[in-house]
C-alpha cells in the first residue's frame, strides 16, 4: 500500500505549536550556547568573544560554582528520596475506596503558589514565632533556628518542599497501584505470603514504571529549585542554601555577566540531561532482565 | 476491610497534621495585627476579625495580582491545550514527510531545563520591548512540549476506524479532529490542562525577571515581594490575609474539581 | 480541507496577537489629561496600605512610612500634574537585581533610589542622567551637601544624584539593663567599651548580672557582619579595598583581628549567631539583649516602641581611632530614550531635597546638608544629641564597580566563620581571592 502523505494538512496542524516551540524552547538553547562564548554585559552593548574561557573559569577557577552545584546536589539527594518515599507511603496508606477525602488533604498544598508556601513555612520554622518551635518547647526541647542555622537551613527548605509537593507524587503512585492486577494479591494470599512479602514481590515490581516516572520528574524538579530558597533564605545563612539557579540568576542580574550565566545554564542542562538518560538506561536494563 | 481501618487510623492524624499550617494561616489572618505581633502561637483566633481580609481586598494590589495570575494561567492553559492537541493530532494521525524528525525534536524539548534558560528568553523579550506584558508571561510556557507527548500517546491508542468512518462521509481533517478525536482525548487534555494551570500558577523565576511593574506582578511574585521586609513582623496578620486571599480561591477550585484533577494527573504520568 | 486548517491556524494567530495587544494596552495606560506619571523604584519596604491618603509626615511610624508619606504629599500638592508611582518590590535583598532587570528590559523607572556604593556600576555604563545642568534651576545648591554626601553623588566630575542621607551603624542601648549590670557612669549614663578587652569584660558582666545577651545583631540575613568588619578594620587604620579600588586587601592582620573579634563574640555566647534581622530586633525590644547593633534608620521606631529606657549611642571605638561603617542614599534619574521626563523627575527630587530634614527627623538618618545639620530643628528631635558624633566618625564604604558582588562575597565568607566554623585564615584568603576576581 502506498502511503499518502498529507504534508500541507499536517504542517498546518503542527504550525502554531512548532512556531512557538522553535522560538521559545529551541532557539534559547542555541542562544545560550552562543552567549556562553562571550563576556556579555547585561546593561551595555559590550560583548567580548572569549571562546571557552567562561567554561574554564567555571570548572577550574570558581569555588562558588562548585559550592552552589554541591548545594543543589545536596538538595536533590535529601529531597528526592524523601518526597518519593513519603509519597509512596501515603499512596499505600490511602489507596482503595475510603482514602478519597484524605488524598484531597495531602494533595491540597500542591495547588498553593510557592509564595504562599514560603510565607507559611518561613513563619512555621521561625524559632520564636513558629508552631514547630512552640511544639518543641512544649515537649521541653529547645526551638530550632531552622532557617538561620547553616546546618539546618537546607533541611528547613526540604521540609517545606515535602509538605508542598508530596501530594503530587502520592497521586501518581495511587494511579500506579490501581494498575496492579488485584488477582496477583489474591494468588499471593492463597500461597500464604505476608504483607511485606507482597510489597516486595508484587507492589514494588508493579510500580516500576511509575517509580521511574516519578523519580525523573522529581529529580528534574529538584535540580531546578529556586523559589523556596530565593524567598525564604536568599541563599543564606553563609551561603548554605545558595543553589545553582540562584547563582545563575545573581551572576546575570546582580553581577551583569550574562555570558557566564549562560555557560552555567548550559552545564546544568547537560547535567540534567545526563541524569535523565542514566535513569532511563537503568530502568530499561531492568526490563530486559 | 479490617486493614483499611487500621490504615485510616494512622492516616487521619497525619492528615490533620498536614492541615495545621493552612489552619494557622487562616487563624492569623483572622486575628488583629497587634495581637499577632504579641503572639503567633495560636490555633484559635482571639478577637476574630475580618478586617485584615477586607483591607487586602480593598487596598493594595493583591486582587490585581490574583487576576493577573488567573489571566496568565488560563490563557496558557487554553493555548497549550489547543496548540499541542493540534500538533499531537498531526503526529498521531496524519502521515507526513518529516515526522521522524519533527517528533523526536519536540520530545527533546522535554529535557531543556526551563528555569535555567531564562537568560536568552529575557533578552529576546527585551529586544521586542515585550516585557511587562501578558504575552511575555504566557508564551514561553506554551512552548513546553509535555502536552504534545501526552496527547500523542493518547491519540495513538484511539482506534483508527472511528475516524475513518467519518472521513468516508466526506468529513475533513479538521472536522475529524474537532468532532471526534479531540472529544475522545478529553481525559488526556484534562490532565494536561490541570498540570499546565498549576505549573503556570506557580511560576516564579520567569515572572520575577519579566514582569517588573507591580501592576504586572503575578500573585506569586507579588506575595514574594512582600516577604522578607523589615516591616513584616508588624503586619503579620495582613500578610497572612494576603496568603489566604491567594490560596482560598485555588483551594476551592481544587475541592470542586478534585476528582477530575487527581484522575487527570494520574493520567499525565503516562499511566493507563 | 486546507481551508479549515488555515482557519484554525489563523484563529490561533489572532488569539496570540490579541493577547499581545491586550497586554500592551495594559502596560501603557497613558493618561490624556495632562498629568505626567513618573515611576519610582525604591527599597525601604512596602507600606502603601498603612499610609493610604496620609500626607502628614509626622504620622509616620517607620522609615518606609516616611518616604511613602512624602511621596503622597508630593502627589497631592505639586501643581504640575505630576504623579509619582512606586514600582513593585521595595525589599532590600532583591532591589538591585530587580532594578537591573528593568534596565536590561529597556524599561527603567523614571526615578530610583540608590546607595552611594552602588552608583559606579550604573554611571560607568551611562545609565544615569547627570543632573548638573538642572541643579540651579531647581534650587539645589550642591555646596550645601556635606563632603561625604558630595562624594557619594558624584562621578567623573559630574553630579548624578540628589543626596538624601548618610546612614551609619549605631549602638542601640537598653539603659535599664546597663544600670542593672552596673555598666553606668556616675550620672547613670551607659558606658560603652573602649577596647576589645573591655568589650568582653562588659559582656561578661552583663551576662552575670542580668542573664541577658550583651549584644544582638542580625548575623546572617543582611550584611551586618560586613558593616561591623569595615568599622573595626578602619578603627585599626586599615581598609578592605585598596585606595584606588582595584584590588582587595582582605587578607590582613587587621581584618583577622576584626573577624576574630566577631567570632569570639558569637562563640562566647555574648551574641546569638542564629538571629536574623527581625529576631535581633525582637530580642532587643523584648529586653533580652542589652545592645542592638543596627543602623540609624531605626532610632525613631525604637524610641517609640521600646518599653524600657532607650538610648541611641555612637558606635564604640575599640581600637586606635574612631570610625564607623556608613553608606548613603540618593535619588537618581535613570537615562531615558527621550528626555521629556527629566524635568518632571527633577521636580520630585528637588521636593525630596527640601525635605531631607523631615527624613532625618522621622527616621534617625544623618542629614546630608550642612544647612540642615546646622539648624536647630534636628537637635531638638529625641535622641539626636546622643549620637551627634556619628556624623564625624562615619566613613563611607568604597565606591567601586561590582560593589554588590564584593559585599555578598565578603558577607558569605566571614559569616561562614561563625556559622560553620570555617577557619578565619581560609575565609579571609578565599574572600581576598574571590573579590580580586570580581574586581578584575
Amino acid at each position: 500500500m502506498v502511503k499518502r502523505f498529507e504534508n500541507a494538512a499536517a504542517y498546518s496542524f503542527l504550525g502554531p505549536f512548532l512556531l512557538i516551540y522553535v522560538l521559545f524552547t529551541v532557539y534559547p538553547v542555541f542562544q545560550a550556547l552562543w552567549m556562553s562564548a562571550f563576556d556579555w554585559d547585561l546593561l551595555s552593548v559590550s560583548r567580548e568573544f572569549l571562546g571557552f574561557q567562561n567554561y574554564r573559569e567555571m570548572l577550574f577557577g570558581d569555588p562558588s560554582f562548585w559550592r552552589t552545584l554541591g548545594n543543589t546536589v545536596v538538595f536533590v539527594l535529601l529531597s528526592s528520596p524523601l518526597i518519593i518515599g513519603v509519597g509512596l507511603l501515603l499512596a499505600l496508606g490511602l489507596s482503595g475506596p475510603r482514602g478519597g477525602w484524605l488524598r484531597t488533604v495531602f494533595f491540597s498544598p500542591y495547588v498553593l503558589s510557592v509564595a504562599v508556601t514560603t510565607l507559611l513555612w518561613g513563619f512555621m520554622l521561625n524559632p520564636q514565632q513558629g508552631l514547630i518551635g512552640a511544639a518543641l518547647k512544649a515537649v521541653g526541647l529547645p526551638p530550632l533556628a531552622w532557617l538561620t542555622n547553616p546546618d539546618l537551613a537546607m533541611h528547613g527548605i526540604v521540609i517545606t518542599t515535602l509538605w508542598w509537593t508530596v501530594g503530587f507524587n502520592m497521586v501518581l503512585f495511587i494511579a500506579g497501584l490501581q494498575d496492579i492486577d488485584g488477582f496477583l494479591y489474591e494468588a499471593a494470599t492463597i500461597d500464604g505470603a505476608g504483607p511485606v512479602r507482597k510489597f516486595f514481590s508484587i507492589t514494588l515490581p508493579g510500580l516500576k514504571h511509575t517509580l521511574t516516572t516519578v523519580a525523573i520528574l522529581q529529580i528534574i524538579a529538584s535540580f531546578q529549585i529556586f523559589g523556596q530558597v530565593h524567598i525564604m533564605t536568599r541563599g543564606g545563612p553563609g551561603g548554605a542554601t545558595r543553589v545553582l539557579i540562584q547563582y545563575i540568576y545573581e551572576t546575570g542580574f546582580r553581577d551583569f555577566r550574562l555570558g557566564y550565566a549562560s555557560a552555567m545554564s548550559v552545564v546544568l542542562f547537560i547535567v540534567m540531561f545526563g541524569v535523565s538518560m542514566v535513569q532511563l538506561r537503568i530502568s530499561r536494563r531492568g526490563e530486559v532482565e | 476491610m479490617k486493614r483499611m481501618h487500621t490504615r485510616l487510623f494512622i492516616m487521619v492524624p497525619v492528615a490533620a497534621l498536614w492541615l495545621i499550617p493552612l489552619l494557622w494561616m487562616l487563624v492569623l489572618a483572622l486575628t488583629p495585627n497587634n495581637l499577632v505581633q504579641q503572639n503567633t502561637i495560636r490555633l484559635v483566633p482571639a478577637q476574630p476579625t475580618i478586617e485584615n481580609l477586607i483591607s487586602v481586598l480593598r487596598r493594595g494590589l493583591t486582587v490585581r495580582w490574583f487576576m493577573n495570575s488567573m489571566i496568565v494561567a488560563a490563557s496558557t492553559t487554553v493555548l497549550v491545550a489547543l496548540s499541542q492537541a493540534m500538533a499531537a493530532y498531526a503526529i498521531a494521525r496524519i502521515p507526513f514527510r518529516g515526522r521522524m524528525i519533527v517528533y523526536p525534536m519536540i520530545l527533546a524539548g522535554l529535557m531543556v531545563p526551563r528555569e535555567a534558560m531564562f537568560v536568552p528568553l529575557f533578552l529576546m523579550f527585551a529586544e521586542w520591548s515585550a516585557h511587562n506584558t501578558y504575552a511575555a508571561l504566557v508564551l514561553p510556557r506554551v512552548a513546553i512540549p509535555l502536552g504534545v507527548f501526552l496527547v500523542t500517546q493518547f491519540m495513538l491508542a484511539i482506534p483508527r476506524e472511528v475516524e475513518e468512518a467519518t472521513q468516508i462521509d466526506g468529513a475533513t481533517r479538521w472536522t475529524a479532529f474537532w468532532k471526534i478525536v479531540l472529544p475522545m482525548s478529553l481525559p488526556a487534555l484534562t490532565a494536561l490542562s490541570v498540570f499546565t494551570f498549576i505549573q503556570t500558577w506557580n511560576d516564579y523565576l520567569w515572572p520575577l525577571v519579566s514582569a517588573t511593574r507591580k501592576e504586572m506582578f503575578t500573585i506569586t511574585t507579588g506575595l514574594a515581594s512582600l516577604q522578607g521586609n523589615f516591616a513584616q513582623s508588624t503586619e503579620l496578620g495582613s500578610l497572612m490575609a494576603r496568603g489566604v486571599v491567594a490560596a482560598v480561591p485555588l483551594l476551592v477550585l481544587f475541592f470542586i474539581f478534585q476528582k477530575n484533577l487527581i484522575r487527570g494527573i494520574s493520567m499525565s504520568s503516562g499511566g493507563k | 480541507m486546507l481551508v479549515h486548517t488555515r482557519q484554525i491556524t489563523l484563529a490561533v494567530a489572532i488569539l496570540l496577537v490579541a493577547t499581545m495587544a491586550w497586554a500592551g494596552g495594559a502596560q501603557e495606560e497613558a493618561a490624556g489629561d495632562g498629568t505626567t506619571t513618573l515611576t519610582l523604584a525604591r527599597f525601604f519596604g512596602d507600606c502603601g496600605d498603612t499610609t493610604e491618603g496620609v500626607t502628614d509626615v509626622s504620622q509616620a511610624t517607620s522609615e518606609c512610612e516616611v518616604i511613602q508619606i512624602l511621596t503622597n504629599k508630593y502627589n497631592a500638592e505639586n501643581d504640575k500634574g505630576i504623579v509619582v508611582e512606586r514600582l513593585g518590590g521595595g525589599e532590600w535583598g532583591s532591589y538591585y537585581d530587580a532594578l537591573n532587570t528593568t534596565f536590561a528590559a529597556g524599561d527603567p523607572p523614571d526615578i530610583a533610589v540608590m546607595h552611594g556604593s552602588n552608583l559606579p556600576d550604573y554611571t560607568s555604563r551611562g545609565l544615569i542622567q547627570p543632573i548638573d545642568a538642572y541643579l540651579s534651576d531647581f534650587g539645589i545648591d550642591p555646596s550645601d551637601w556635606t563632603d561625604p554626601a558630595q562624594g557619594a553623588v558624584s562621578a567623573d566630575g559630574s553630579y548624578y544624584g540628589v543626596a538624601f542621607d548618610l546612614h551609619a551603624l549605631l549602638t542601640h542601648v537598653n539603659v535599664d539593663l546597663f544600670r542593672e549590670a552596673g555598666l553606668v557612669d556616675g550620672e547613670g549614663n551607659p558606658v560603652l567599651p573602649t577596647s576589645r578587652e573591655e568589650f568582653f569584660d562588659h559582656a561578661e558582666t552583663m551576662m552575670e548580672e542580668t542573664g541577658k545577651l550583651y549584644l544582638a545583631t542580625d548575623a546572617s540575613q543582611f550584611p551586618f557582619g560586613v558593616r561591623l568588619m569595615f568599622s573595626l578594620v578602619w578603627q585599626q587604620g586599615s581598609d578592605l579595598v585598596s585606595a584606588d579600588g582595584s584590588r582587595a586587601t582582605v587578607d590582613t592582620a587587621e581584618a583577622r583581628e576584626a573577624v576574630d573579634f566577631m567570632v569570639t563574640m558569637f562563640d562566647q555566647g555574648y551574641a546569638n549567631p542564629e538571629f536574623d534581622y527581625t529576631s535581633s530586633e525582637r530580642a532587643f525590644l523584648s529586653g533580652e539583649a542589652a545592645i542592638l547593633m543596627n543602623g540609624t534608620w531605626a532610632v525613631d521606631q525604637y524610641n517609640r516602641e521600646a518599653d524600657f529606657e532607650y538610648r541611641a549611642m555612637d558606635f564604640p571605638t575599640l581600637y586606635d581611632r574612631p570610625a564607623v561603617w556608613a553608606n548613603s542614599h540618593m535619588w537618581v534619574l535613570p537615562a531615558q530614550r527621550d528626555d521629556a521626563k527629566y524635568e518632571a523627575g527633577m521636580d520630585f527630587l528637588a521636593f525630596l531635597h527640601k525635605r531631607t530634614g523631615d527624613w532625618a527627623a522621622g527616621t534617625g538618618h544623618l542629614a546630608p546638608r550642612r544647612s540642615v545639620l546646622a539648624g536647630d530643628t534636628l537637635q531638638q528631635v529625641a535622641q539626636r544629641t546622643n549620637y551627634a558624633e556619628t556624623a564625624n566618625i562615619a566613613q563611607l564604604v568604597p565606591t567601586i564597580r561590582n560593589w554588590q558582588a564584593v559585599e555578598d562575597i565578603l558577607k558569605e565568607e566571614i559569616e561562614s566563620t561563625w556559622l560553620t566554623g570555617k577557619s578565619i585564615d581560609n575565609a579571609l584568603a578565599d574572600a581576598d581571592r574571590r573579590i580580586n576576581n570580581t574586581l578584575e
